[in-house]
């Protein structure tokens, strides 16, 4: 049943997926490329009646990447989607916030713990962040300089 | 003239700090700012730094109320990542645990709504039934909140044969005083035209915002990762998901106390039913994988989300509460309606969001204040007791 709803999905989205890993029946994880990303952000959410769950940001040693949880209650599974960033040092995705309410926030709060640029976000100003952390400190990044100009590394 | 009324941010009552800013004209909101952010702890961070048996107590302090969500979806978190296995006794253990804490932040909400809407008997009765449910947490826990009670593969702390047959009383002398509390909700006229029609979130503003819970429920909407996504021994007992095709604030009201008639319910169903046995597999290892891990709290879905490399602590760890989706919401709900009605609005969400106190209306063109926080109350309570009259109440 799981199988089916995640296999019908990766059918209907084609090319769009370039990689599929399944965790177990209740997990399913797909790679989708940054410009694909709204087009199945959209699909999953309006055609598929998707619930979004939320999405979690990293940077691993290959780059910065986002992976976006699908929630298909009607069907006990959780479709997360892992969209990489191209560019390492000033990573952008493409915002679904303005297609998708849900994605407001997030995207608001990945930018400002993770430094990750949304372009189309109709309103991209700081959720979390302090008025006084310093520019360029993104505390969810691997290598920070902090407020005392050390660098630390976790 | 547009009038700018600030709520919040920071109350004793609140966990979760939020600001609001209504902006009126006349008696009408006309628009919100919603701004949170004011005590960011950076728990994600700092989880990065924690074992995974730290982890089930530091995500333990994401939540005052609804402590036990955050950690029962931590652990199945990890439980998916490794591929745990959990014994029967310690899911009974988690479910039970979990309904307790359901029943006493919905009776908390309750007692909070009908204070705001000048109800304090409703506030005085809902707290006073809420004391044996924190009472017998402190017995079963050794704490009226924060548990302590889970742990990857099973839970900490076994339930005593004594506390079993407890529970079963104490949900036994609970029951009626739910249901005359539902009664007393639905029957009552003044909450009718108190509550019907106002805050409307349509099913399709819940798809758009993917709010969850009570909140969603409450329009008609039937989520429920208990029912959707079974975890703990949701599956093993019969138990319904509560929904209301009212889409208002009268409708959020009757989901919660009939969710409360349900959670009762459910722990006497465990407490009768909890097979004997162990209560931990003890788990040694997490491999590098990812884990994600959702429980219903009481105000809707807590998501975990967690990647292992291999070690004894996550490269990376996402938790999300529900008020993070749900709280959005509340452009759509109050825009439209009257400033009497906000206080209700907002906190239809249960936001945990308590602050009155720190509520004053600016005028916005010389910042002069000329509401108090208390002035709002008394005009929500005032128009309580305006309608009450002309009830003949």
């Amino acid at each position: 049943m799981n199988q089916t709803v995640a296999d019908e999905v990766i059918a209907e989205l084609g090319s769009k997926v370039k990689n599929v890993f399944v965790h177990n029946r209740r997990r399913v994880y797909i790679d989708v490329d940054p410009e694909d990303f709204v087009d199945t952000a959209v699909y999953l959410w309006k055609d598929r009646h998707a619930r979004f769950a939320i999405a979690s940001g990293l940077e691993t040693t290959a780059g910065f990447e986002v992976v976006y949880h699908f929630a298909f209650d009607r069907n006990d599974m959780i479709l997360s989607v892992r969209v990489k960033a191209r560019d390492k040092e000033r990573p952008s995705l493409p915002s679904v916030a303005g297609r998708i309410k849900a994605f407001a926030f997030i995207e608001r709060e990945l930018h400002d713990l993770l430094g990750m640029d949304f372009p189309g976000h109709p309103d991209l100003i700081p959720l979390l962040r302090a008025e006084d952390w310093p520019e360029d400190f993104y505390p969810l990044r691997r290598t920070n300089v902090g407020p005392d100009g050390k660098e630390s590394s976790t | 003239m547009t009038s700018i009324v600030p709520i919040g941010p920071f109350h004793p009552l609140q966990e979760e700090p939020e600001h609001f800013r209504l902006h009126v004209d006349g008696e009408t909101v006309v628009d919100i700012d919603i701004n949170i952010g004011y005590n960011h702890r950076g728990i994600e961070k700092l989880a990065e730094a924690r074992t995974y048996d730290q982890i089930v107590f530091l995500v333990e302090r994401i939540c005052g109320i609804c402590s036990t969500s955050h950690p029962i979806a931590s652990v199945n978190a990890m439980e998916d990542a490794g591929n745990i296995e959990v014994p029967e006794r310690a899911l009974y253990i988690r479910t039970i645990i979990a309904e307790l804490e359901r029943l006493h932040s919905h009776l908390l909400w309750a007692g909070l709504a009908g204070h705001f809407l000048g109800y304090n008997t409703v506030f005085m009765w809902a707290w006073k039934y809420r004391e044996p449910l924190l009472d017998i947490c402190e017995k079963i826990t050794g704490n009226r909140n924060h548990y302590a009670m889970m742990k990857p593969g099973g839970v900490r702390r076994d339930i005593k044969p004594e506390h079993q047959e407890e529970l079963i009383k104490v949900m036994d002398e609970l029951m009626p005083k739910l249901l005359m509390l539902y009664n007393a909700v639905a029957d009552d006229p003044v909450l009718h035209s108190r509550l019907k029609g106002v805050g409307i979130l349509t099913p399709q503003d819940i798809h758009d915002h993917c709010a969850l819970g009570p909140t969603a429920r409450a329009s008609g909407v039937a989520i429920d990762v208990r029912r959707d996504h079974p975890y703990a021994a949701y599956d093993r007992v019969e138990w319904n998901v509560i929904t209301h095709p009212g889409c208002d604030v009268f409708a959020k009201t009757v989901v919660r106390l009939l969710e409360c008639v349900e959670a009762a319910k459910i722990v006497k169903l465990c407490a009768e039913n909890m097979p004997e046995g162990e209560i931990d597999s003890k788990p040694t290892e997490i491999p590098p994988a990812e884990g994600i891990g959702h429980a219903e709290a009481p105000r809707g879905e807590t998501f975990h989300y967690l990647r292992s490399d291999g070690t004894n602590r996550p490269a990376r760890y996402k938790a999300r509460a529900p008020t993070f989706m749900n709280i959005t919401t509340n452009t759509d709900a109050v825009i439209g309606e009257s400033i009497s009605d906000a206080t209700i609005i907002l906190a239809a969400i249960d936001p945990c969001y308590c602050c009155t106190e720190r509520m004053a209306v600016y005028d916005a063109k010389s910042g002069e204040k000329t509401l108090t926080g208390n002035d709002l109350v008394r005009m929500s309570q005032q128009k309580t007791e305006r309608i009450r009259k002309e009830f003949g109440l």
